[in-house]
């Protein structure tokens, strides 16, 4: 759910992300973390002991600050350069998360796919243990998401969805994805409401075992 | 087309629900580098969209929407992802990987890119999506005309 973007390389996203960061940082430092006791806790020391070499200092205390998230994106980004791709800015969206894109040019798609390859390792090798502790830091309490109840439901009341506050998020996810299934007039009116509270609509990554399956078809 | 057929069949509904979800009103391949494509994906309803603005063979935007409709409206998807490739007009072969989302979300994901190149008409701009580690099947594509 990320804004609608302008441009590929935008310097000036850098610079939001790097005020985004600060912001996020001093809520973290300060102890007033959206991640508090409502919010299910994250087995860190799972991750820890099955992440790769470069991640492990940056998850050994537990805490994902974010000087090391960056730190992790531009680590997954040099090394998607190396890959042979080009990687665009990091640019932010939303819920204090930062990313970025990479593009491809190759003489054949044989030759693409294998800078792909390489280039999607990058993740794994470098950031996406970090991010998703990071993920998870940034995550709503329950109260934190009551607050925000009304704004989006109206919102999606307005766009001509039939919830109300007593659906919770569960409920609201639920008809929110039916409609857009349903109806193209509301899925048109729906996204922005789904733009605008990036962090209402995330939810903690489900235990292990109660994914559903998803199979690989390139 | 209107809203009361589209009801009649929820898949086909679902399906034109994402192009539009996309930014296009049309579902074909469309001529002139701008059409949207969709694909049903790894469950019943669970559905890839694939937008492409533009104007002859200059593309100038990519969109790809991917969503789950019941019976597994959840659990989360995480680690939500998109790429598109196609031809270049000079030949090359060309990718975009949107970057990803770790955050997981309940709700439909979309990613929108600018590009401002120029693709080599009759190839297809192939899309495709991925969760939770993997790449979704479901390859929308749209024709460079």
């Amino acid at each position: 759910m990320r804004t609608e973007r302008v441009g590929q390389h935008v310097p000036q996203r850098t610079k939001l992300v790097g005020i985004a960061l600060i912001l996020s940082g001093v809520v973290v430092l300060s102890g007033c973390s959206n991640a508090n006791d409502e919010v299910p806790e994250l087995d860190v020391a799972a991750i820890l002991s099955d992440t790769s070499e470069f991640q492990a200092p940056l998850l050994e205390d537990g805490v994902v600050t974010p000087a090391e998230y960056e730190q992790a994106l531009l680590a997954q980004r040099e090394c998607v350069t190396k890959a042979g791709a080009t990687p665009g800015d990091l640019y932010s969206i939303g819920n204090n998360e930062t990313t970025f894109d990479w593009d491809i040019t190759a003489s054949s798609e044989t030759e693409m796919n294998k800078i792909a390859e390489s280039a999607d390792a990058c993740g794994l090798d470098y950031a996406s243990d970090v991010r998703k502790v990071w993920a998870h830091q940034q995550l709503l309490s329950d109260a934190d998401r009551e607050e925000l109840l009304p704004a989006v439901t109206a919102c999606l009341q307005d766009a001509g969805v039939s919830v109300s506050e007593s659906d919770g998020i569960d409920g609201i996810a639920e008809k929110v994805n039916q409609s857009i299934l349903d109806d193209p007039d509301l899925g048109v009116k729906i996204q922005p409401c789904i733009e605008a509270n990036p962090a209402f609509f995330s939810v903690p990554a489900p235990a292990e075992g109660e994914g559903h399956d998803h199979d690989e078809d390139e | 087309m209107n809203n009361r057929s589209l009801r009649v069949n929820p898949l086909f509904a679902g399906l034109i629900a994402l192009a539009a979800v996309l930014g296009s009103l049309s579902i074909s391949t469309a001529a002139h580098a701008d059409g949207s494509g969709i694909r049903v994906s790894h469950c019943g309803l669970c559905i890839t969209g694939g937008s492409v603005q533009g104007s002859g063979s200059r593309v100038t935007g990519i969109g790809v929407s991917h969503t789950h409709g019941e019976p597994i409206a959840a659990p989360a998807r995480c680690d939500n992802k998109a790429k598109a490739w196609g031809t270049l007009a000079n030949g090359s072969a060309f990718s975009r990987t949107f970057g990803q989302q770790q955050t997981c979300i309940l709700v439909a994901y979309r990613q929108s890119t600018s590009v401002n190149l120029d693709f080599r008409k009759g190839t297809n701009i192939s899309m495709q999506a991925g969760h939770d580690g993997a790449w979704a099947g479901g390859v929308p594509t749209v024709a460079i005309q």
